[in-house]
């Protein structure tokens, strides 16, 4: 199976597990769901990045996690601002 | 159709994860809010039961046990009209719970006996509080009949007794209507065997209380002193003299002056009001001393352009303590300032005035308790702060209180922590993002892969190690290398040119400054790996193992000559 197929499936598994741990606490929060996926996709990208070759699609996962270190950012700010508003 | 099963699979999970979802968008809880009243799992959230009426025991226990760490006092209100279901309720709350020591249990009788029990009483409490003050209103009027007896004021005479009348009338009414509350008190009593006899003995106390005052009524000779009525106002003050918050009583008689409209009161020359006097010609005011300057004031009636004998009020001035406490608000970067000024009564919304050293830097007004509690924003530093009373347009004199040193901290201007903080995190995540990327070489520039174009010819002379290699074969440019360059250089740049036919061809990108084993273990295809390893075993030996026989030329341009007919085939 192509290394692509497998970190999709593996992906994907991992978001479900967390969206049915999400229901079993009944706490459903966006931001904790982007986290996982964020941290799900670094791994993989971890885990399929070689030395020397490099794929064409892993320039563009890469590219997806610098986004999501900046969203990332950006929720941080948000959660700043609710504490200061509080 | 088998290469699609795993992203049918892929797709399959994505749709039932997102689905899930949905139940989230919907409501927090899986389970309806509203409609829901099923016993089940669920029904340990407190949260869920607290957001809806409360119908069963069941639903309750879970709160109570949620409420057994509370040390304040816990209400249960019972239905009354449900008696059977209270019932079972508590029996079931009994068994199933720890005992509460504070459950107070409240039940509604509004409509019971001993609502109407408890209301006659409430009655009778009203009635007692309006009968002690009537009744020293009256004392005071004796006291007035005795004073302008001696001095044979018939005015005066003739107001005390008419305001004693009408006192006498009211007391009687406060007599009857407690007997009409004590009758249903004892109409309960007899029904249901409650314990009254306070209730009786005081109805006993209030008739004793009303003979008095109807014997003072009859020991006075009132039509003598209708009779006597002077033709002049008068106007009189109880008591002459008062300080802060004392009540005196303005009253009088306008005389027997015909058509007349009214009286006017002044106090030092100034209106203070008119007053329609009654069907007998009196008229009363209180008024409790308050903003009036401490000192003697006179009061004079006037009616129809005809003075009454003034009479004057003595206000005196009394002393005064301020207090004051000040803490650092820290949140609003600001002082709290708070305190109270006390006289012989509370003074209500008096003016004070907060000072730093001697500079006031805040004036207020107090509440009806004479305190207050300000907010006051102050520079960095350290403050001597004071409170204090100063207005002379009060009987009151100047206070001050204790001083209180404050030291305001150096703070930050709140909103500038907050974007020097945003900005941080911007930063960084950003920064975080470019460096990964850089890490991981996404935006590296492209290698130059050496490719074969078309050039013109050019003589031996002018080839140099950077173009030597781009429009010949490797083994022919070889052949032109070895009689220009050295036998090493030779097989370097032999080597550079197949690496970079290599890396090209399997997207190796950092063929440069890899070792040439590397580049071997690095190629994917077995059949070029093998020919290359041999290759560079050859190359490795001439250029770096000082290689110069004629067994090591030999194989070196075997090989060589393998392995540019190997990828020969490949474009650059």
């Amino acid at each position: 199976m192509k290394k692509k197929i497998t970190a999709t499936i593996i992906l994907t598994g991992w978001l479900f597990l967390v969206t049915i741990i999400m229901m079993l606490i009944v706490s459903f929060s966006l931001e904790i769901f982007f986290i996982c996926w964020l941290i799900g996709i670094v791994v993989i990208a971890e885990l399929i990045d070689t030395k020397s070759v490099h794929v064409g699609y892993v320039k563009y996962v890469y590219l997806q996690i610098a986004v999501g270190i900046v969203v990332l950012g950006v929720i941080a700010i948000q959660k700043v601002l609710e504490i200061f508003a509080s | 159709m088998t290469r699609n099963i795993p992203i049918i699979a892929v797709v399959i999970i994505g749709i039932v994860t997102f689905a899930e979802l949905i139940f989230f968008t919907y409501s927090p809880i899986i389970y309806d809010q509203v409609n829901s009243t099923a016993e089940t799992s669920y029904h340990v959230n407190t949260e869920f039961l607290e957001s809806q009426p409360i119908n069963s025991t069941t639903d309750v226990t879970p709160l109570m046990q949620n409420l057994l760490d509370l040390s304040e006092r816990i209400i249960h209100d019972i239905r009354v009209r449900d008696p059977e279901r209270t019932q079972a309720d508590l029996v079931n709350y009994n068994g199933t719970t720890i005992k509460l020591e504070n459950l107070v249990t409240n039940q509604n009788m509004q409509t019971s006996d001993i609502g109407k029990f408890t209301s006659s009483a409430n009655t009778q409490y009203q009635i007692l509080l309006q009968l002690e003050d009537e009744t020293a209103t009256l004392d005071t009027l004796k006291n007035q009949e005795i004073r302008y007896g001696n001095s044979q004021d018939p005015n005066m005479l003739f107001w005390i007794n008419n305001q004693a009348d009408s006192l006498q009338k009211s007391l009687n009414g406060l007599f009857a209507s407690y007997v009409n509350e004590q009758a249903k008190i004892q109409s309960i009593d007899t029904k249901l065997g409650l314990e009254t006899t306070e209730y009786n003995q005081s109805t006993l106390e209030f008739q004793n209380i009303i003979s008095e005052v109807n014997s003072f009524e009859n020991s006075t000779s009132r039509s003598e002193n209708f009779l006597s009525a002077s033709p002049t106002p008068s106007v009189d003050i109880e008591p002459t003299q008062a300080t802060y918050g004392d009540t005196f009583f303005v009253f009088g008689h306008v005389g027997s002056i015909e058509n007349a409209g009214g009286v006017d009161v002044y106090i030092d020359k100034i209106l203070l009001q008119h007053f329609t006097p009654d069907v007998n010609g009196n008229y009363i005011g209180s008024y409790t001393v308050e903003k009036i300057k401490p000192g003697v004031h006179e009061f004079v009636a006037k009616v129809s352009g005809i003075n009454s004998t003034p009479v004057v009020l003595d206000i005196l001035p009394t002393n005064s303590t301020t207090t004051l406490n000040a803490q650092i608000d820290t949140k609003n970067s600001a002082v709290i300032c708070s305190g109270t000024i006390v006289t012989n009564q509370p003074p209500r919304y008096v003016p004070f005035t907060i000072f730093d050293g001697d500079r006031p830097i805040f004036s207020g007004i107090t509440n009806n308790n004479g305190e207050f509690n300000v907010s006051v924003f102050l520079p960095p530093g350290t403050h001597t702060l004071s409170a204090g009373f100063i207005s002379p347009a009060y009987p009151i004199n100047t206070s001050k209180s204790n001083p209180v040193i404050v030291n305001i901290p150096t703070t930050l201007n709140p909103l500038v922590g907050i974007v020097t903080i945003i900005a941080s995190i911007l930063v960084v995540s950003l920064g975080g993002a470019i460096m990964y990327l850089r890490q991981k070489k996404t935006f590296r520039p492209a290698m130059t892969i050496p490719v074969h174009t078309p050039v013109t010819e050019s003589s031996p002379d002018t080839l140099t190690p950077d173009n030597i290699w781009v429009n010949e074969p490797v083994f022919s440019c070889y052949e032109m290398a070895q009689e220009t360059q050295g036998i090493s250089e030779e097989a370097y740049l032999a080597y550079r040119k197949l690496v970079g036919r290599l890396a090209k061809h399997h997207h190796i990108k950092e063929y440069l400054t890899h070792t040439p084993l590397e580049i071997v273990n690095e190629c994917p295809d077995v059949k070029e790996r093998t020919v290359f390893s041999r290759f560079v075993s050859a190359y490795e030996k001439i250029r770096y193992a000082g290689g110069r026989s004629a067994e090591d030329w030999a194989e070196f341009r075997e090989s060589l000559y393998q392995v540019d007919n190997n990828i020969r085939g490949d474009h650059d």
